[in-house]
């Protein structure tokens, strides 16, 4: 079979992965998960939720050091109790670019399913195509996509060994509502 | 080596936003042991030359896995009958359809590695009153996906919080 020639796959990780679901009043449940973790100053490197259907389900990722934070933050929020699910070591899997093709993303949903990968979430952006994954299984998920996806020649899946967070410095006289 | 960024902004500022029109939110859910035929069926999808303009997706320990797929809206029917017919029996209850659907994405700098941006976006709409069908943050992107209704005030809502670039 012939493969589709894609630029690259990267994998990023550790995070934890924190889901909401069944809220009555879902968009709001998302909203003041997000107004709480930001208030906390805690990035969410990635977020897909749909809203306002009886389906409604968001998922996020934190970093996975802040896990316990997170999980105390959320389950103290009496708005929150009950909704929230934490699965604690997730990794992510971008493949890029997608060029918005269901080619790609079919072959991408069949590789790892046919490997018996969990596929915890997953979203499109401008350029890559991301899928949440168990952690320990980013090197397999990898090899699996890479039966159906060419990545150029000499180019392996690349895994990035930095992590960027913003700091906490604040300064006394920043506008009131800097972010 | 640390490097310390610290931002400094009134309202955030992006690149620019950019708006679609004339769209359809398709969803449906898929067991994780679907996911392999669901994955060649959409393959086969794309050999039609349908595309898409947004994915995502959520699962959760106890639930399938729940899709959304934004489409064109001429391309609607196709992609729910395809669907169906993919997921098998009991799957024209479960794929269904919203439109017509709007697309408002926009990124800016550093998005993925600040926080708080999802909140300000998510914050200026439901302050508004504006309901949203979906939200995809990755990378330095942020995808809003509405009903085409909404989208004039979702627009405004969004300029208060963030900062468009001048033409």
């Amino acid at each position: 079979m012939e493969k589709i020639r894609i630029e690259g796959i990267k994998l990023i990780g550790e995070f934890a992965l924190v889901n909401l679901a069944n809220h009555p009043r879902h968009q709001y449940a998302l909203s003041r998960t997000c107004s709480i973790l930001a208030l906390n100053r805690i990035n969410l490197p990635f977020i897909s939720a749909i809203c306002g259907s009886g389906r409604s389900q968001a998922s996020c990722c934190v970093g996975v050091e802040e896990q316990a934070r997170v999980k105390a933050l959320l389950e103290e929020d009496p708005e929150l109790t009950g909704y929230v699910e934490i699965v604690p070591s997730v990794g992510l899997l971008s493949v890029f670019p997608h060029q918005s093709s269901l080619r790609i993303l079919g072959l991408s949903l069949h590789a790892l399913g046919k490997a018996g990968l969990t596929v915890h979430g997953l979203t499109s952006s401008l350029a890559p195509l991301t899928f949440v994954l168990d952690h320990a299984v980013l090197d397999e998920a990898a090899a699996a996509l890479e039966v159906f996806l060419e990545l150029p020649p000499n180019q392996r899946p690349i895994r990035t060994h930095f992590h960027v967070t913003q700091s906490p410095i604040r300064r006394k006289e920043e506008p009131p509502n800097n972010r | 080596m640390e490097t310390i960024a610290v931002y400094w902004e009134d309202r955030i500022k992006t690149y620019g936003f950019s708006e679609v029109t004339g769209l359809a939110l398709v969803q449906w859910s898929a067991s994780p042991e679907a996911l392999s035929g669901l994955g060649s069926g959409i393959r086969d999808m794309g050999e039609s030359d349908m595309g898409m303009l947004l994915v995502l997706g959520q699962g959760l320990a106890s639930r399938p896995t729940e899709f959304g797929l934004l489409v064109k809206q001429r391309c609607e029917d196709q992609t729910i009958r395809r669907l169906r017919n993919i997921l098998g029996e009991g799957a024209s209850e479960n794929v269904s359809s919203r439109s017509p659907a709007g697309l408002i994405h926009f990124y800016g700098p550093h998005f993925g590695d600040r926080y708080g941006i999802a909140d300000a976006a998510l914050r200026a709409l439901t302050d508004c009153g504006v309901p949203i069908l979906a939200i995809s943050c990755s990378a330095s992107s942020i995808y809003l996906a509405l009903s085409e209704a909404w989208m004039g005030k979702a627009r405004e809502a969004l300029s208060k919080a963030f900062l468009r670039p001048e033409r």
